[in-house]
């Protein structure tokens, strides 16, 4: 279990993260810039706070109050980089008995193989890692973190170095070593994707302030803040008003009852893929607004179509509308009106 | 023939710039770590003898080593030890004008190096001695190598400081490259000459060695 309480001036905006994690992988999720690599660097100590406090399993790694600040060395975390940070000068095997440098050497030379063994490197041993592909490399760094039995794990964007096509093959290996870990994991992303399926439980991070971590299908079900519904992949979200009992979306040109939540709501969002057609949605009986559309651009994506629609005869900013390319073909006869169901509707702070 | 001045030679910058070396690579260590105003001020002070005339330097070691003087007094005191117009006193000379040539291309070896590196080594619980030894100095190795031997090829062909400070004394303090100053100035033009072709004979031969070294690294 790790509590993490700091606060650290950094250029341009002040770090001030409350944090929490249980056994289980937690994300911690951002835009590039929000602090959330400096949160990790802040629990591995290799960066200090200004102030607070950061306790794992009961010991205080940091407390600027008490003036207790132990080194790195000192705090048993596992902290994986975006570049692997393998040292250059040593072996695959040496990089890994490096990381188990507690041990007797007998010890840590059978480590170092069971490890290799483990994410699938054994024939990579006696390699250096400039021989070695990017997944080979962060698979390399994750068994040298492994062969210290780190108390935590923390990872900082493991895939932003790797090529596309061998991101799938490391998240796999990630994903069984976090089933194998049993304690905390600390995983740093902005690709809500990857955290979707590698995250229990999601803390949104921006501008250096955190909000407290949710379980994952609650934070993508109902995101509640503007940055969360951003992150979990929200395309259209617009400034909104409330009088009395009814908001006003004046970018999108229309207005709806609100529900019984949302009535400190400033803004509003709905997910492309969650507009559908009028006709669909009288079936419904849920319907928050309806209005008449035009097309003003429609791109053809991978597996989707992409439709830039605003309400008709209107110069307002166009909203995307996102659809399966099979249901695009059945909507030749372009319907009158789109619809917004009041559930998919997000109400945001 | 008498050989001496190339063994004094060989034994005073070998020496010397061992020292350089050592200094030169832990002063780069620690400056490279210091805050920024502090770093330009380090910095000028310890690259200071690579920009004045080695006479300048001589005159430095002199007034603060000679018997007169309040170190050199002590020294005398202490350990019946005169420094100056001995062959020691090169090596001291050779030190110091070598010492910013190691210093400065380490020091921008530390400054560039992947701090990443040094982060990892700390999470994983690795000591700064063996961080420092082991992925630092290991990493670093062709650029130390090449400021290694740039202060070598310097320290060798001391001049100025090295009359100074220990004179040419037969036998004693004599190096090669007072040597050839020293027979051109008593117009012995053939001594000048053996002496000039040892030390182009020492400078090709080192030189060779150092490139087939960093290829061989390169390679590697």
């Amino acid at each position: 279990m790790l509590t993490c309480d700091i606060k650290k001036k950094l250029s341009g905006f002040y770090l001030d993260v409350n944090l929490t994690a249980k056994p289980g992988v937690t994300a911690l999720m951002g835009a590039s810039g929000s602090g959330k690599s400096m949160t990790l660097r802040c629990i591995a100590g290799i960066s200090k706070p200004d102030s607070g406090r950061i306790e794992l399993n009961g010991v205080t790694l940091f407390d600027s109050e008490k003036k207790i600040n132990l080194p790195p060395q000192a705090r048993n975390t596992g902290f994986m980089f975006q570049d692997s940070a393998l040292f250059p000068n040593m072996t695959v095997r040496q990089n890994i008995m490096a990381g188990a440098k507690k041990k007797p050497r007998q010890e840590r030379m059978a480590v170092a193989v069971a490890l290799a063994e483990t994410f699938h490197i054994s024939r990579h041993l006696d390699k250096y890692p400039h021989e070695l592909s990017g997944g080979e490399k962060q698979r390399c760094a994750l068994a040298r973190i492994m062969a210290g039995s780190p108390d935590i794990l923390m990872l900082d964007e493991p895939f932003a170095a790797l090529d596309s096509h061998l991101r799938w093959e490391l998240e796999l290996e990630l994903a069984a070593a976090f089933q194998r870990f049993q304690k905390p994991v600390l995983y740093v992303s902005h690709n809500r994707d990857e955290v979707y399926r590698l995250c229990g439980d999601i803390a949104i991070i921006d501008h250096g302030k955190n909000e407290a971590s949710r379980g994952k299908w609650e934070l993508f079900e109902n995101p509640a803040t503007v940055q969360a519904a951003r992150l979990t992949g929200c395309k259209n979200i617009a400034a909104a008003e409330v009088r009395g009992t009814r908001v006003f979306v004046s970018d999108w040109g229309i207005d709806f009852e609100r529900g019984e939540t949302g009535g400190g709501a400033r803004h509003v969002g709905i997910r492309a893929n969650n507009i559908i057609p009028s006709s669909a949605a009288e079936a419904t009986d849920d319907v928050a607004a309806s209005f008449p559309f035009e097309i003003v651009n429609e791109i053809e994506d991978t597996f989707t179509c992409i439709l830039m629609v605003r309400k008709r005869g209107t110069e307002l900013p166009p909203i995307r509308w996102e659809m399966r390319k099979k249901d695009r073909e059945a909507l030749r006869d372009m319907p009158q009106e789109l619809s917004f169901l009041r559930k998919r509707v997000l109400l945001l702070s | 023939m008498d050989l001496f001045p190339l063994y004094n030679s060989l034994r005073v910058s070998t020496i010397g710039v061992t020292a350089a070396f050592v200094t030169g690579v832990l002063a780069a260590f620690v400056v490279a770590r210091q805050p920024k105003a502090l770093k330009g001020l380090c910095d000028t002070v310890l690259t200071i003898p690579m920009v004045l005339p080695p006479t300048v330097v001589g005159y430095f070691i002199l007034v603060s080593l000679s018997p007169k003087s309040a170190i050199g007094a002590k020294l005398l005191e202490w350990f019946s030890l005169t420094i100056t117009m001995r062959w020691y006193a090169s090596v001291v000379a050779v030190a110091i004008i070598a010492f910013p040539f190691v210093y400065r291309t380490v020091r921008g070896a530390f400054e560039s190096f992947d701090r990443n590196l040094l982060d990892a080594g700390r999470t994983l619980g690795l000591s700064e001695w063996y961080i420092f030894f082991r992925v630092l100095l290991p990493n670093c190795k062709p650029v130390i190598i090449a400021g290694a031997a740039l202060a070598f090829a310097r320290g060798i062909g001391e001049y100025g400081a090295t009359s100074m400070v220990s004179g040419y004394i037969v036998g004693k303090t004599a190096t090669v490259s007072t040597a050839v100053a020293y027979y051109w100035q008593i117009n012995q033009d053939d001594m000048a000459m053996y002496w000039v072709i040892i030390n182009l004979v020492v400078s090709f031969v080192f030189m060779m060695t150092i490139n087939a070294f960093t290829q061989q690294r390169a390679r590697g």
